[in-house]
């Protein structure tokens, strides 16, 4: 799911220098799993600003709470007093959440706690990594089951580069490479062949590359419209 | 406000405590400025209460616990180093000083090594700068 | 602060506080001022008895908690059983202030410090909730000793003649073994173990058959175990154990060569770097060069441990001309049938080395036990490491496995001297545990608030005791039986789903907000 970590306290602190009443929000899905703003680093945050606060004289006031998902409005309009009520919203979501208080809210100063970082599995307990990245045109059904767009460091799309070693990516020698995996992956699925097929490049347009994107869902709408098919927007 | 050293140890009641209690009855004493907060194992012990205890006027806090390699409940000891460090990392971030907070593991039979170690944590805190916190942390 | 009032009663002890009458008083006061105590008193020492009676019938009127002050550890007394018993037992703290006190410095200027400390105590014991211990009884009245050497027999014997039923099961066939109270279960094998302390069934098979038998409590004798490599049949290779080596003698003849061979489970286990057996292999390789018992002295072992005090005998031995050899766990020491000799193939070098060994030494030390037992009681069990390097420290009777008791084995392996004292003390503790006929589940305990919980598994995969688990609906939940009360993943919940009672985040706060007050 989405990963996040959260901004040192000092940067945090920083942009609430003038404010009075500050309040905290974490969101309780994917930077709660993630241990990086739910409602424990909303706890976590709050004691640090308050011990910055004693030591530097801010007067902050704290309010602190968390939604069950910051990116939905419905979740956000109950807290709506208390952000009204604040000086300084900081958002420990993800950018989804954070602006979505910041687009409710537009005069409030909404502030993010968190830096957003990728879509990553988690390991085991406490390591998180990229494999996914959201690149809107799936191609791993070639390649075993392995991305090659998230987990090769060029995105090389017809084999490995040539600067791999030992089966370690020359980019970054902790990752393995993306390819000599797919390899291994492709031979015990007794699927070679498919290493020989030559593939054209990517269609970039596709990702962020080519602009925000948008999925409309005509069947899910609910103001009376048009209902035929699907369709994918820019 | 007291000028007196307030030291906050979060003690575990196992292999910590019995090393403080080993100490005592070997007729070692804990350090003037040592309070103690006794819990069931140092991995309960969560991030914001160490800095509350700091905002509440603390100059340092220990955390002592068992040896992390026989942590009587396995990865307590472990877990409560990390969070140490966590706190460390933030109070650099703010700019106080890391050496306020500590871990400090002890061998249930080691009293007069703990208490040697708290003695010169609590030397290491005296020697820095004054805590001056305007007005209570809430 | 909020919460319930607190009554804090201190005791007396004149001659173990080294308080005056004076310094008593002033502390009653300072105590009686505190915001936090409801009530204060002074009684008299529990270590008279008498006194002890007026403890326990104490009433204080709206007041169902205390905080004890004592002037020694409650142990010294006895069984807590002289606390008022007009309140929950987990609603009594009992503070020992011995530990505070300075013994160097005048008492009177210590009274602050025992104010604080009292005060401290209560404020966390203000936000406390009264819990239940769970009291379990045993469903089975017997105890299963397994093992199949003497040992374990004299085991369910000592048992049996205390009127404990004791059952053996042994691998080996225990021909005439009678005595009353003793049922001999020979010829089988363990299979299987369900169940808690008190109602433990433990599967077994024999002569074909499977079969269930139950049991209040479990002792597990360990085998002996040799090095692994036992040298083959007709083989001209003497092995001496190591626990013997100071008895032994060639006779004065001088052996070509000599081996000290460790082996692969007992001595070399990564997670236990310093094992006594190592200190007892070097002292005696060193001893043997030193003698000249042989032409050629070897020491063969997987990891060489040399750390810390160990590494001057290390120095000594190979000082000395002893020489140290290393196997792979892929190349083991082979034993030749032909001739006096160990081969040891170098992975590295791809060569074999054949070593002189007329003589091997070698530890015996006790097995490991079957799986069952091993993920019972939380016993690292793969000596490789791949899997948590080890459990919760668990003595022979402590919750939440309770009831099974072990001789010769925590967590590696033990030289069978060290091993065998343990019996006397396990048939011991195996008594007491059965007259107790009920497992106590203390009262603190961890509890999931279902609707905070974010099924984000990180609360189970960090319980040591697996108690936590995800139900049905895909929620987190305590096994309460065996929580062992560490608040471990009370700290790790990212929605703050957790408490530990009575260890809560409002106990904690209170103690530490009382910790860094001033006493007026």
């Amino acid at each position: 799911m989405i990963r996040a970590e959260r901004k040192p306290v000092s940067e945090i602190a920083r942009m609430l220098a003038g404010k009075k009443k500050v309040l905290v929000v974490g969101c309780k899905t994917c930077v709660a799993i993630g241990h990086a703003g739910g409602e424990k680093e909303v706890a976590e945050l709050v004691s640090a600003l308050r011990l910055v606060n004693a030591k530097e004289g801010h007067g902050w006031q704290f309010e602190q709470t968390v939604v069950e998902r910051q990116c939905e409005k419905e979740w956000v309009r109950p807290i709506e007093e208390k952000i009204i009520s604040a000086d300084a919203v900081v958002s420990l979501a993800c950018g989804l959440g954070a602006q979505t208080i910041a687009d409710m809210y537009p005069i409030k100063q909404v502030y993010p706690g968190v830096n957003t970082m990728f879509l990553g599995v988690p390991e085991e307990q406490g390591v998180f990594v990229e494999k996914c990245l959201a690149c809107g045109e799936c191609v791993m059904f070639e390649t075993g089951g392995i991305c090659p767009v998230a987990r090769c460091a060029k995105s090389m799309r017809n084999g490995a580069c040539g600067g791999s070693a030992d089966g370690k990516c020359e980019v970054n020698l902790e990752t393995d490479c993306a390819w000599y995996m797919i390899y291994e992956r492709l031979k015990l699925q007794g699927r070679l062949d498919l290493m020989t097929k030559v593939v054209e490049p990517k269609d970039w347009s596709k990702s962020h590359a080519g602009g925000r994107r948008k999925i409309v869902r005509k069947d899910l709408l609910i103001q009376p419209t048009d209902r035929t098919g699907t369709e994918v927007k820019k | 406000m007291s000028d007196k050293l307030k030291i906050v140890a979060f003690v575990c009641e196992n292999h910590a405590m019995s090393a403080i209690r080993a100490a005592s009855i070997a007729g070692e004493s804990l350090p003037e400025s040592v309070r103690i907060i006794e819990i069931p194992c140092t991995g309960r012990l969560e991030t914001p209460q160490m800095l509350e205890a700091i905002g509440g006027g603390a100059d340092g806090v220990a955390v002592i616990g068992c040896l992390e390699e026989n942590c009587y409940h396995d990865i307590g000891s472990m877990l409560a180093r990390g969070r140490v460090n966590r706190i460390k990392d933030i109070l650099k971030d703010i700019s106080m000083e890391p050496e306020r907070v500590e871990m400090i593991n002890a061998a249930s039979v080691s009293g007069a090594m703990l208490m040697m170690k708290l003695r010169q944590f609590e030397s290491r805190v005296a020697s820095l700068p004054v805590l001056s916190l305007k007005g209570a942390i809430q | 602060m909020s919460g319930n009032k607190v009554c804090i009663i201190l005791s007396d002890c004149q001659s173990c506080s080294g308080l005056s009458n004076e310094d008593m008083n002033r502390m009653l006061g300072a105590l009686k001022g505190g915001a936090k105590a409801a009530h204060a008193l002074i009684v008299k020492a529990p270590c008279i008895k008498e006194s002890r009676k007026e403890i326990r019938t104490l009433h204080i009127e709206g007041c169902d908690r205390a905080v004890v002050g004592m002037w020694c550890h409650p142990e010294k007394i006895g069984a807590l059983n002289w606390l008022p018993k007009k309140m929950s037992p987990s609603l009594i703290e009992v503070v020992d202030l011995s530990i505070f006190a300075a013994k160097s410095t005048k008492c009177s200027s210590q009274v602050d410090k025992y104010v604080r400390v009292l005060h401290a105590s209560a404020a966390g014991l203000a936000h406390a909730e009264a819990l239940k211990d769970r009291k379990i009884p045993f469903a089975s009245k017997s105890v299963v000793v397994i093992g199949s050497n003497d040992r374990a027999k004299d085991a369910a014997k000592s048992l049996a003649s205390k009127g404990i039923h004791a059952k053996l099961i042994s691998m080996e066939p225990m021909p005439g073994v009678n005595a009353e109270n003793l049922e001999v279960i020979d010829g089988a094998t363990t299979e299987g173990l369900k169940g808690i302390p008190g109602d433990f069934r433990i599967a077994y098979s024999r002569k074909g058959q499977r079969k269930e038998t139950d049991a209040a409590s479990i002792l597990l004798v360990s085998e002996r175990c040799l090095s692994k490599a036992v040298p083959p049949k007709d083989s001209k290779v003497k092995v001496v154990p190591l626990e013997q080596f100071r008895n032994y003698s060639a006779g004065g003849a001088k052996v070509k060569g000599m081996a000290f061979l460790d082996d692969l489970q007992t001595l070399t286990t990564a997670a236990d770097p310093v094992t006594p057996a190592w200190h007892t292999l070097l002292e005696a390789a060193k001893t043997a060069a030193a003698n000249h018992m042989a032409d050629y002295i070897s020491v063969i072992a997987r990891d060489v441990k040399a750390a810390g005090l160990l590494e001057m005998l290390w120095k000594e031995a190979a000082d000395a001309g002893v020489k140290f050899i290393r196997y792979d766990d892929k190349s083991r020491p082979k034993i030749s049938k032909e001739d006096s000799t160990i081969s040891v193939k170098d992975l590295v070098l791809g060569e074999s080395l054949d070593i002189p060994a007329d003589v091997i030494v070698a530890p015996i030390t006790t097995r490991p036990w079957e799986p069952m037992f091993i993920e019972r009681l939380f016993l690292p069990s793969d000596w490789d490491l791949k899997s948590r390097l080890r459990g919760p420290q668990r003595g022979t009777a402590q919750s939440p496995c309770d009831g099974i008791f072990m001789v010769g084995y925590a967590g590696f392996n033990k030289l069978l001297d060290i091993a065998e004292p343990e019996l006397d003390s396990a048939v011991a503790q195996i008594s007491a545990f059965m007259q107790k006929g009920c497992h106590v589940a203390r009262g603190a305990v961890a509890v999931i608030e279902e609707g905070k919980c974010s099924a984000c598994l990180t609360c189970v995969r960090t319980c040591p005791y697996r108690a936590a688990i995800m139900n049905e609906s895909w929620k987190a939940e305590i096994i309460a039986d065996k929580c062992a009360g560490c608040g471990n993943c009370v700290a790790v919940c990212p929605s703050l789903a957790i408490e530990l009672k009575n260890c809560t985040r409002p106990q904690i706060g209170a103690q530490v907000a009382a910790s860094t007050e001033v006493v007026q």
